[in-house]
């Protein structure tokens, strides 16, 4: 209760040092992430973090605060599953209250293909341990009373994938969280700081380049989402990235009547309510590369005919904003983390595409794991960037497709 | 438009009362005229709250209409009939018992739910109870419908947005010099703020009737009254709402192009800070007034939203106390108010004592004070981007129209900046807010159908999706409804005597020209130039990466004519891919898409030939007509394209014709067979028959990281022809140990499972069955499945989940169903 009335800086704003043990490009959840584990797991404290914006400014305060684990592949379950487990107990970790609400999430099946898809992760899940099944329109009805679930709609209902454990969290109040903690370790965070190059001699990064100034790096952490290819580069390491915007937008308050995550890949749209009572609507990836985070048209409308084929009744609700991020997608809708040989002490934590948020705890433990030990961890050994010569491409496609 | 006091009167219904109204009365007047002083009641602290904007700016008149939640009375003409109530407060706006939240705003700062309830479960136990407390308006019940919308999209030179007298000087300019101008207003009559403005008198009412009477006389100048523009996107394109435009639809958006936009929406008033400054009847024009003369304090806004959207820079001008426009795109212009030319700086910030209460609301909406934007800045959240998330400041229904420049002030003042280095937060589109229904407008959701369809109608098909298309899933018979006998006696019709299908779904392209063998050698894996005219070769379809994208035949009709199918799905991607490959070669190649120009049906089964001699001239003898040649003939007088394949593993011919001979040539040959016992079949069969034959389907039985040497389909890509799309990838790929192969599997018992059941291993997850169905031939089910590649032998045994138990079966090598082939070929 004292906690409720004192009033105490989140995290302190400093000069840039000549020299840290790691620099960690990107203050989004992912890098706050890492270095949160740096520090707490390992006792790595010579840690700065640069984000070019204000904190949270990118992808983490963009997307739709999804959290799930109820993936497809053998590779990818146990991983997001590990990070579910994280965001569990992060509140209390952290001491900070992320409201992660876990709500139950449930993926439509509008077509015959699209309920095999989700039969394929309802049995991968179970076999593995999530909390995952398969439900008819009779206990969809019963958990989403809201949703039209009769013929009228052009792709009726079928089936759904039901994640119990799935769910929404508050995206910013993760960061801040994160960010909180690390400046309780004296881990610098340096907003405003943006990178503009990388000094790289006999295959390492010696330093950083910002219009701070030069900062000398033990070790540099890319964790820049949709700017990964941008800064790779900088590193002379090109990746197999491409950005494409991802839309997204908000309605007025209303009474709670919706308390499940809506997913359908049939019509692109994934849709929530929040705790303030807003409808919380996201696309897919618009179809073209772009860095532009402005909202455009065409995609808002359709996310809103999609969102009033499962809910026709909220044809006078009122969009508020819309916004966009820049995801970098890969070729098989996984990650890329890990060392590429060229640049030994260059570690990639990116091609998080249009799921990046709901893996921060656990992609940012496994990097630090990977910085402080120089060991892989067995759960992200898939997501290493050199599948991409071996060609074992991981295969998320099928249940990433649609964004959440 | 005022209001006409000697109109009729015409009566609503507000909360179960009778209120009576008059033309020009908007809901919010009307209730005002009658005694109606709170309006809403506040998000957190139940706070009532009366008229404050009268422009539909401020979240104080929210109410429910017709069953609509959260619309703005203030704006809303008021019809006679209409159901209003109000909402966020019970049991009325009067007396609202949630107004006890007020007594327990010391136990809410800012942020106090981030700082409380970090156990999980007391955050779960309060999560349900915050829910309830908060939100705005309640949902329309589900099943309730209404609200008709409506697109149409229109193109000028010139839009302006705002006929105040800025809008209509510059529409009369840009008129006068002959521009195809459309001006866009949201007030019900021109005007701007000289409607109403107390010291405007008779110069400013003979100045702006005589600026709309130039407007009005100038043709090639457009007044879309009563409309608002919500946002101004990437290539000069206006999202524009006009509310009820005909009697049959609420809303119509207008997307409008235009080369050039002139926004002059001039300026609006926002609240001052003050203690309880967001009581009721603040804002009559007396308190306002006083305000202005003792404070000398009039808190003007320009109402530059689209000026930022359009990519302009807010740059805070202290001689003009407010953020004016700065570097406007070349195609973007500003006039009047909302460039802040008229305006003149005023002090801005109460005193201390005043900035610590927290009964100084700088958000409405939410009922952020001055006091929670003090704290939230001293916790660190002192960029005005950060202050905005933690403290949820300008992100209710006012936009932050009302609040964005205290904010502001506030973050300045506390953290010694200047406004400018506070800067502002983005203005995103829509601005005003769009309702959904406006946006998605008409439902327009498109169903193809084939021509053949309304005779499967008579056949008692029962329908399913392929795409945009519908197909039969199976057809119900007199005596039998249930879909597994229903597929199987269709089955059994085409193992043992004929079957017919229909097929017009699958995507038909047809090539001309010189080169069409190059550009297919370029874009298949297979090699097709040098497939002899009349004969029909099965060819699949490969990216970059090695991975199969689709698949389907290639008939040579002519040395330069080919005739290609796709599968149902994948037409347009398979179309636009050949012609991106196609582009900037030069070659001679014409690719017209006959898919909905050409039906198509499998006539198959050991009587197939019995049925098509009937009806033909062509040879249809193994030696006239072997397997996998096509001929051009006609059938039943309809000039047909018939292609002997065997897709479902019997003797058959795959016949493409005109789509206007459809349903005829459909009913011609289901006569011509009925003396063979023929039937119709659909979807579920062929996948059962095709099963047998272990025929894959791509999509299905392969996803998107699938290449032909795991499928069991390496002949399909020649790896010795001239360079093609993927060939680096197949040679590699040809090359390497495979970890997973498509193998077929029987089940050693009973037990049929699912498409997409797990497959394990000694316990351990190893595969996925794709496609599983009952194989009369076998009496056991059969499948394919994806298992490790050491398993793919013959005999290797498997687990399978059926049920969510485990279930034996065994890898088969062969195909389920005449291995040879034979009954093909006969």
């Amino acid at each position: 209760m004292l906690r409720l009335f004192k009033k105490e800086r989140m995290w302190r704003t400093g000069d840039l040092k000549p020299r840290y043990d790691v620099v960690i490009v990107g203050a989004g959840v992912h890098g706050l992430a890492t270095a949160y584990y740096l520090g707490s797991r390992h006792g790595i404290r010579s840690v700065a973090l640069l984000e070019k914006g204000y904190l949270g400014s990118g992808n983490s305060g963009r997307n739709t605060a999804i959290i799930r684990s109820n993936y497809r592949t053998p590779e990818g379950i146990p991983f997001y599953q590990a990070s579910v487990k994280l965001y569990e107990e992060l509140s209390r970790e952290l001491g900070w209250n992320m409201l992660f609400s876990q709500c139950g999430h449930l993926t439509l099946a509008h077509t015959d293909s699209a309920v095999n898809g989700l039969r394929v992760r309802a049995e991968n899940n179970q076999v593995l341990g999530v909390d995952s099944r398969m439900i008819f329109r009779d206990e969809i009805r019963r958990l989403v009373p809201a949703m039209d679930l009769s013929n009228r709609p052009r792709f009726p209902v079928l089936a759904a994938l039901y994640h119990p454990p799935g769910g929404i969290i508050r995206h910013d109040a993760v960061v801040w969280g994160y960010a909180r903690a690390c400046d309780r370790m004296d881990i610098d965070i340096h907003t405003f700081t943006e990178v503009t190059g990388m000094r790289v001699e006999k295959g390492k990064v010696r330093s950083v380049l910002t219009n701070r100034g030069e900062v000398a790096a033990g070790s540099v952490v890319n964790a820049t989402a949709g700017w990964a290819s941008i800064v790779s580069k900088m590193a002379r390491l090109p990746l197999q990235i491409v950005s494409h915007p991802l839309q997204a937008c908000v309605t007025e308050p209303l009474k709670p009547f919706l308390d499940k995550v809506i997913v359908s890949a049939t019509l692109h749209v994934y849709v929530n309510q929040t705790d303030k009572g807003e409808l919380v609507i996201g696309a897919e990836i618009d179809p073209y590369q772009s860095y532009s985070m402005k909202g455009t048209l065409p995609t808002l409308e359709q996310m809103a005919t999609y969102t009033l084929e499962l809910f026709p009744q909220l044809h006078g609700l009122r969009v508020l904003r819309q916004w966009a991020g820049v995801c970098d997608m890969t070729p098989d809708f996984a990650p890329i983390i890990g060392v590429a040989p060229e640049v030994e002490n260059f570690y990639m934590d990116v091609g998080w595409g249009t799921y990046g948020f709901k893996t921060a705890p656990i992609a940012g433990k496994c990097v630090a794991e990977l910085i402080a030990t120089g060991k892989t961890p067995n759960l992200i050994a898939p997501f290493s960037p050199a599948r991409f010569t071996t060609g074992q491409l991981v295969g998320e496609k099928a249940a990433a497709a649609v964004s959440t | 438009m005022s209001v006409d006091e000697r109109s009729e009167t015409i009566r609503f219904e507000f909360c179960g009362k009778p209120v009576e109204a008059r033309a020009g009365d908007t809901v919010a007047s009307a209730l005002y005229r009658s005694g109606q002083r709170i309006f809403t009641r506040s998000f957190k602290y139940h706070r009532p709250r009366g008229l404050l904007c009268l422009s539909g700016k401020c979240p104080n008149c929210l109410m429910n209409v017709d069953g609509v939640p959260n619309v703005r009375a203030c704006i809303t003409p008021a019809r006679a009939g209409m159901r209003v109530r109000h909402q966020n407060a019970y049991p009325s706006l009067e007396n609202d018992w949630l107004a006890i939240a007020q007594r327990f705003d010391w136990l809410m700062p800012v942020g106090w739910y981030y700082k409380t309830m970090t156990y999980p479960s007391a955050w779960h136990a309060a999560e349900p109870y915050i829910r309830k407390i908060a939100g705005l308006g309640e949902p329309p019940p589900a099943g309730s419908e209404g609200g008709e919308y409506e697109h149409n999209y229109r193109h000028a030179e010139a839009a302006i947005i705002g006929g105040g007298p800025a809008g209509l000087q510059t529409a009369v300019e840009l008129g006068s010099r002959g521009e195809q101008v459309m001006l866009i207003d949201d007030q019900p009559a021109l005007g701007g703020h000289l409607r109403y403005s107390r010291n405007s008198g008779v110069a400013a009412a003979e100045l702006i009737a005589d600026l709309i009477g130039k407007v009005q006389k100038l043709s090639n100048v457009e007044v879309l009254q009563g409309c608002y523009c919500f946002g101004l996107y990437e290539g000069n394109l206006l999202g524009i709402v006009e509310p009820n435009p005909h009697p049959n639809a609420a809303e119509r958006l207008i997307h409008l192009r235009t080369r050039r936009v002139v926004i002059a929406t001039g300026a609006y008033e926002a609240p001052l800070l003050f203690r309880n400054n967001d009581l009721v009847g603040i804002m009559l024009s007396t308190a306002a007034q006083r305000l202005i003369r003792l404070h000398g304090v009039a808190h003007r806004v320009p109402d530059a939203g689209l000026l930022s959207q359009a990519g302009a820079r807010l740059e805070w001008d202290g001689g003009k106390g407010a953020f004016v426009s700065v570097d406007l795109p070349s195609h973007v212009a500003a006039v009047g108010d909302v460039t802040g030319a008229s305006f003149i700086a005023a002090s801005r910030l109460p005193p201390e004592q005043v900035m610590a209460s927290k009964r100084a609301f700088v958000c409405l909406c939410t009922d952020v004070s001055s006091k929670d934007l003090q704290d939230a800045i001293a916790e660190g959240f002192d960029h005005i981007e950060t202050l905005k998330r933690y403290t949820t400041a300008t992100m209710g229904p006012c936009q932050g129209r009302m609040c964005q420049l205290s904010a502001i002030s506030v973050c300045a003042h506390e953290t010694q900046r200047s406004m400018g280095a506070t800067g502002t937060t983005t203005s995103r589109p829509p601005n005003p807010s769009v309702t959904l229904g406006a946006l998605a407008g008409a439902r327009h959701h498109p169903t193809r159908r084939t021509p053949m369809h309304y005779e499967h109608d008579a056949l008692g098909a029962v329908w399913m999706d392929m795409g945009e298309w519908k197909r039969p899933r199976f057809y119900k018979t007199q005596t039998n409804s249930e879909e597994k006998a229903c597929v199987e006696e269709e089955y059994r019709a085409v193992r043992e005597r004929v079957g017919l299908i229909d097929v017009s779904t699958l995507g038909k392209l047809d090539f001309k020209g010189r080169d069409c063998g190059k550009l297919l050698d370029k874009v298949y894996a297979g090699r097709l130039s040098d497939l002899r005219p009349d004969r029909v070769r099965y060819a699949v379809l490969c990216d970059e990466a090695g991975i199969m994208l689709d698949d389907g035949t290639v008939s040579r009709l002519a040395d330069d004519q080919y005739f290609i199918t796709t599968t149902t799905g994948n037409l347009e991607f398979v179309e636009q891919w050949l012609e991106w490959w196609l582009v900037g070669t030069g070659w001679d190649v014409h690719i017209t898409n006959m898919t909905g120009g050409v039906a198509a049906v499998n006539l198959a089964g050991p009587k197939a030939r019995d049925v098509l001699a009937k009806l033909t001239s062509c040879g249809l003898d193994t030696k006239a007509f072997p397997y996998m040649a096509c001929r051009r003939a006609e059938v039943a007088g309809v000039q047909a394209l018939l292609m002997r394949i065997g897709f479902v593993g019997e003797t058959g011919w795959e016949i493409h014709f005109p789509a206007e001979a459809g349903a005829y040539l459909w009913r011609t040959l289901l006569d011509a067979g009925r003396e063979f016992d023929i039937r119709p079949f659909a979807v579920e069969a062929q996948r059962l028959l095709r099963l047998e034959k272990k025929h894959v389907i791509v999509g299905v039985d392969t996803d998107a990281l699938t290449n032909p040497f795991e499928a069991g389909m390496g002949w399909v890509s020649k790896l010795d022809k001239e360079d093609f799309i993927g060939r680096a990838a197949l040679r590699r790929l040809s090359g390497e140990e495979l970890k997973q192969i498509l193998a077929g599997f029987i089940m050693n018992e009973e037990a049929l499972p699912e498409d997409g059941a797990a497959i394990l291993v000694n316990g351990r997850l190893a595969g996925r069955v794709t496609s599983a169905r009952y194989s009369p031939v076998n009496r056991k089910a059969v499948g394919l499945a994806w298992v490790p590649a050491e398993l793919a032998r013959p005999g290797a045994e498997i687990d399978v989940r059926v049920g969510g138990r485990l279930a034996r079966a065994h890898i088969t090598q062969q195909a389920f169903y005449d291995p040879e082939g034979a009954r093909l070929r006969m």
